[in-house]
């Protein structure tokens, strides 16, 4: 009998060796001085480790303001400079990609979050003890309008989601880099990969931090924040409960909708016939607009259908943890794979810079 | 490539593997095959896991996928199909209500030149008001949909010729309709009579719910295996009726303007009038949608074939 593929019995009694990804979407004069400042604070622990630098947009210049203090404090670098700027998680997805060490940590990209946080949250994943950790900006130190509007948008994506995490938009996350591999994530869903990951049978968990300081960015307007954050809900909605029969939520609200237009039509008919003039009654075109609409749903739940059918081989819809074979004595390893490039095909990376003091 | 392989997914069956694997060894003791034993963890969390990985130890062919997570019968059941390696596969289900004593007469069955020969629990052994009765009114109507003359679509117990199950689109929780797609590949269809005892460990892991979403998984079924080959065809087809009624109650309104009379049913003409277009414009573009995913995607390009080699 032979024991294969799971990542998370490697109890390496040697530190592991870490990926640290930074996106930078704002030009920022102090990048530098965050940089060293996380570096100092994990070449101050045990760990091996790596830097990926994701200039998102900001032109060569940003290049040169940031190559001096990664050759100098940092043991292996990298920029990934994207030639136009993409939205943050297609950034961030670029500069996962480049990770190659066995654990992946996500850095927020001015001081968010105290640094010496980060190695716990490091050594928790470390440890096997858990697959993905999230921090917990606990408390807050933002304005009580961003606080609230958080809360409220966390306990919604707890009931969606069913993983009882309590900040969903935090940057700083630690996870292995199966998971990246292993789960696939595209647009803003990135927010929400804590809780996709545990839907897979990973283990998630969280740990305080201490929330520094918290940047509005430029054209972060409250309202329109938050009404994108509730369609990303809505989307999770969907995506986590319905992606794989979109007939169910279609059918359902469709055929409800379909059989409530069918009795109004039917009671205005049959009060014509009784002798009631429908000159008057905009019940009958409230009846036939509801048919019209619930035919609509319903076929559009068809057409998700079909949309499944014709890529069903396509989808993996089972992740495998472990396989034991008596036989063969064979040792497999159990990684679904995924194709990570066919999304986000605008993104040009113009570069990759390898840093190597 | 080995003769046969059998898939079983598990949910919480801790106390069912250990009878499992014992009785299929005795099934198959009988005949000169060469076998793999499959068994898919569905993510249990109670000790199946444990017991399965004892059993591997002891027992010489076996073998064990733990999914990370609780993925659903179909999706386990792809599991073990994918890493099969029989010539064969056969399915059934872990709860021991199935008999692998009924694997060798599904293999003779096989033999005689079937894609898939499909068992049929005549003498079900479960509730019968909550389990039998549902389910042979849901395989009454699978068989008036679908054409294909099944008794028992739910019944697990299955064997099926490798290549063609491998190729069969099985996702979400269409293990009740894997005759249906099969057909689609002109694969050849068999059934027969199979035992079924009660459950003696275990809870049962369906409910009463099941019922709509089997309906519109039936919708589905005779979508995917009517139309995706040509959907604008089909979509085009039933809107041509409420095209032909919207035209029709135009001219009643039309002509009711046109020409005053007392009674008045003009805006009635007008309102259903429009409702029909509305109908008929939607079925036309959803056509065309449907076109353009169907040729977008992969088509059911396999179809079932034997070749006749004319020199050898």
């Amino acid at each position: 009998m032979t024991e294969s593929g799971n990542a998370t019995d490697n109890r390496d009694p040697e530190p592991s060796s870490v990926s640290f990804v930074l996106v930078f979407s704002e030009y920022d004069q102090d990048a530098p001085e965050i940089i060293s400042t996380y570096s100092d604070e994990i070449l101050g622990g045990p760990h091996e480790f790596e830097l990926i630098v994701v200039n998102n947009g900001l032109g060569a210049g940003f290049n040169e303001l940031v190559k001096p203090v990664v050759r100098t404090k940092v043991p292996h670098g990298q920029i990934i400079h994207l030639h136009e700027a993409a939205d943050e998680s297609t950034a961030l997805t670029q500069g996962l990609r480049a990770c190659s060490r066995d654990i992946v940590v996500v850095l927020p990209s001015y001081i968010q979050i105290d640094p010496t946080a980060i190695r716990p949250m490091i050594q928790q994943v470390e440890s096997g003890e858990l697959d993905c950790v999230a921090s917990w900006r606990d408390p807050r130190c933002d304005r009580r309008a961003a606080a609230t509007t958080s809360r409220v948008f966390n306990s919604l994506a707890r009931k969606i989601t069913g993983c009882d995490l309590h900040d969903v938009s935090t940057t700083l996350r630690v996870m292995r880099r199966r998971i990246v591999e292993d789960v696939p994530v595209y647009g803003d869903l990135y927010r929400f990969l804590p809780a996709l990951v545990a839907k897979r049978g990973y283990r998630v968990g969280e740990m305080k931090v201490r929330h520094v300081s918290e940047r509005v960015r430029k054209g972060d307007y409250r309202m329109g924040v938050f009404v994108r954050r509730l369609l990303d809900l809505l989307s999770l909605f969907f995506i986590t409960k319905f992606t794989n029969k979109p007939l169910r939520l279609f059918g359902l609200v469709g055929g409800a909708v379909l059989i409530a237009g069918l009795l109004i039509t039917a009671t205005t008919t049959i009060q014509w016939f009784l002798g009631q003039p429908l000159s008057d009654r905009p019940m009958l075109v409230f009846g036939v607009v509801l048919i019209v609409l619930g035919a609509q749903l319903f076929s559009i739940g068809l057409i998700g259908e079909l949309i499944i059918f014709t890529h069903s081989r396509e989808m993996k819809e089972y992740h495998v943890d472990q396989v034991y074979e008596s036989r063969t004595c064979e040792t497999s390893e159990a990684i679904d794979v995924h194709d990570l490039d066919d999304i986000h095909l605008h993104v040009q990376t113009e570069m990759t810079e390898l840093i190597d003091p | 490539m080995i003769d046969l392989s059998i898939v079983v997914p598990v949910y919480n069956e801790e106390d069912n593997v250990d009878d499992l694997c014992r009785r299929v060894d005795d099934a198959l003791g009988g005949l000169s095959l060469s076998h793999e034993l499959i068994i898919v963890d569905d993510g249990s969390s109670d000790g199946t896991f444990d017991r399965l990985r004892d059993l591997g130890n002891r027992h010489s062919s076996l073998c064990v996928i733990k999914l990370r997570s609780n993925c659903g019968q179909t999706p386990a059941m792809r599991a073990g199909i994918d890493h099969a390696r029989g010539s064969v596969i056969v399915t059934m289900d872990g709860d021991l209500q199935n008999d692998p004593s009924d694997i060798p007469k599904l293999l003779d069955k096989l033999g005689e030149g079937y894609e898939l020969v499909a068992g049929w629990r005549k003498n079900r052994q479960d509730h019968a008001v909550r389990r039998n009765f549902p389910s042979r009114v849901a395989n009454w109507i699978i068989r008036k949909v679908t054409g294909i003359p099944i008794h028992d679509n739910g019944c697990s117990l299955k064997a099926y010729r490798a290549e063609v199950i491998k190729k069969t689109p099985l996702y979400s929780e269409m293990h009740r309709f894997i005759p249906a797609m099969i057909t689609v590949s002109g694969g050849r269809i068999a059934e027969i009579v199979v035992q079924h005892h009660s459950r003696v460990h275990g809870a049962s892991k369906y409910g009463l719910s099941r019922i709509w979403r089997v309906m519109l998984d039936i919708l589905t079924v005779k979508m995917v295996t009517t139309f995706a080959d040509r959907p604008f065809h089909w979509f085009g087809l039933l809107s041509i009726v409420p095209a032909f009624l919207s035209a029709g109650f135009l001219a009643l309104y039309l002509g009711n303007i046109l020409t005053p009379t007392t009674e008045s049913y003009g805006p009635m003409g007008g309102t259903v009038a429009l409702l029909f277009f509305f109908l008929a414009t939607n079925g036309i573009l959803l056509g065309l949608f449907a076109e353009l995913v169907s040729n977008t995607g992969k088509r059911l390009e396999y179809r079932a074939q034997s070749r006749i080699l004319i020199h050898d």
